[in-house]
């Protein structure tokens, strides 16, 4: 894969060599300052949103949300709060039919708005569209009649519901204990488990409201920067806790040097 | 007394020759077992790799990504553990005559474990969505003959495709009626981006023979000529979409002339 990668590079460097310095030229200098502030105190959130600004691109934390922004316009009454608490809810377990039923709207006009909603993430190539999305998913919790909203089938779990939501809020709350969740469902895809079952089955919780109890963290890149490491370390533990468990290894485990 | 000194077990600078040649002979055997067992794990995969992906019902295919997850684990373990044991256990033992022999051979066999990763899954065709397609377009044609007005009783037409809910008028008494496509209908409006790429594979490869020809820029005709293929499958596939398709196409040009693009 990175052979090949390097092999179309080399062919064509030509033409990277022209974009590279195209792209040099065009640079405003005033973001270059600001990017070297943000290297010296390795604030890499500030690095990525400077990074980001010079090239016409919005971030999670440059976002806008202009009220007479044509694409934030509300769809069939459908705002975009409405549509990605519906999203996160989904995660859950919820059809569409109930939440069209809570928000108080018809299918086909839901069906729509999502179509909509979907386009105008597509084409929105300053990325403000999906940053306001992604915050909003983020407080499916606050949402005003969503909020309550619990799935009919939810996924099936012996995690009594008070326990779950006492680690859900641990979740939201404690940093390392999210990271550390971040881990493990990446050692259990690693080991050939099924991540999201687990998650049901060991927490109670569902990918969606897992993830959804992190959003803060994951738009953070300075955060992100420092808990690699120790998510890191977490996949290891797991990784030796899920071959134990299922009697699966690596293939290569019994070669020495 | 130098003769003494070269040929004596006893000196050092012998000592660390022996240890080095050794360091070398032992990194060869490590990396070659640690190569055939990424063979073997290759073999298998492309011996059960497309077996899976046709078994797996799942629209999404989430069992048989469930495996090529696993299976990528591996490899990227295995190159970790090489990685690791290069870096520990081998590199300190080495001098300046086998520093270059052991860096060299580390290097290749990683390259190599990447390129078997990636032929591991080549070929394998994780959905065939032509096929999930004209099975998709079947059952809607079947789902939307008998669709009666719930005010009347009179048998509705329903003309085109609709991959959302939809109002529907009846003709007689003009009740509004609500027509649901159904959750497979549903599933062409995510995949019509990658059926309408599956169908413009001809352009596709053009494109990229006269990429490797004469470079991304000077092949931007040949890439036009592929984004409007994709886009006259869209409109196929989605009608009375055709906006939104023609944004995708605008985009897709876009792109093309902003980024350099590796593939």
């Amino acid at each position: 894969m990175f052979k090949k990668l390097l092999k179309n590079l080399t062919e064509n460097i030509t033409d990277v060599a022209k974009d590279m310095m195209s792209e040099k030229m065009n640079m405003p200098s005033g973001d270059h300052t600001s990017q070297m502030e943000g290297y010296g105190q390795a604030d890499m959130q500030k690095i990525f949103d400077e990074g980001a600004a010079s090239k016409g691109v919005k971030t999670p934390n440059t976002a806008t949300e202009d009220p007479n922004d044509p694409l934030l316009q509300p769809v069939h009454g459908i705002s975009i709060y409405d549509y990605a608490a519906g999203a996160a809810k989904i995660g859950e377990g919820c059809t569409d039919d109930e939440i069209c039923a809570t928000l108080g709207v018809e299918r086909p006009l839901w069906d729509e708005a999502k179509t909509i909603w979907n386009n105008r993430m597509r084409d929105d190539q300053t990325f403000n569209v999906i940053n306001v999305y992604s915050k909003y998913f983020g407080k499916a919790k606050e949402h005003e009649k969503l909020s309550g909203l619990k799935a009919a089938k939810a996924p099936e779990t012996t995690v009594p519901e008070g326990k779950a939501a006492e680690t859900l809020t641990r979740l939201e709350t404690d940093k390392h204990y999210f990271f550390e969740i971040q881990g493990a469902m990446e050692a259990a895809y690693a080991t050939g488990m099924d991540g999201a079952q687990w998650l049901v089955d060991e927490l109670g919780l569902t990918v969606s409201q897992v993830n959804n109890a992190g959003v803060k963290y994951m738009n953070d890149f300075s955060i992100m920067a420092e808990m690699m490491d120790f998510q890191e370390q977490k996949k290891k533990e797991y990784s030796e806790r899920f071959s134990k468990e299922n009697g699966t290894s690596g293939v290569a485990d019994d070669i020495e040097f | 007394m130098f003769w003494k000194n070269l040929f004596s077990s006893d000196d050092p600078s012998n000592q660390s020759r022996m240890d080095s040649s050794d360091t070398l002979e032992r990194a060869k055997r490590f990396f070659e077992k640690m190569e055939q067992r990424a063979k073997d794990l290759m073999q298998e995969v492309k011996e059960s790799g497309q077996l899976i992906a046709d078994a797996d019902q799942d629209p999404y295919k989430r069992s048989y990504l469930q495996f090529k997850a696993a299976i990528i684990a591996q490899f990227t373990g295995m190159i970790d553990k090489g990685t690791q044991t290069y870096h520990s256990q081998i590199m300190p033992k080495a001098n300046f005559a086998t520093m270059l022999p052991l860096s060299q051979l580390y290097t290749t066999w990683q390259t190599n474990l990447l390129n078997m990763m990636e032929e591991s899954f080549e070929g394998i065709q994780e959905r065939n969505l032509e096929k999930e397609y004209q099975e998709i377009m079947e059952q809607y044609n079947q789902a939307r003959k008998g669709f009666l007005c719930k005010q009347c009783g009179a048998e509705l037409e329903i003309q085109q495709f609709y991959y959302t809910a939809s109002y529907i008028t009846c003709g007689f008494c003009q009740s509004q009626n609500m027509f649901d496509p159904g959750s497979q209908a549903r599933l062409v409006e995510h995949m019509a981006i990658p059926l309408a790429r599956a169908r413009s594979k001809v352009q596709y490869e053009n494109y990229r023979q006269q990429k490797e020809a004469v470079g991304q820029k000077a092949a931007t005709p040949a890439y036009e000529q592929y984004a409007q293929a994709i886009l006259n499958e869209m409109n196929k596939i989605l009608p009375g979409n055709e906006t939104q398709n023609q944004n995708f196409y605008d985009r897709l040009l876009k792109d093309f002339h902003k980024f350099h693009v590796a593939w």
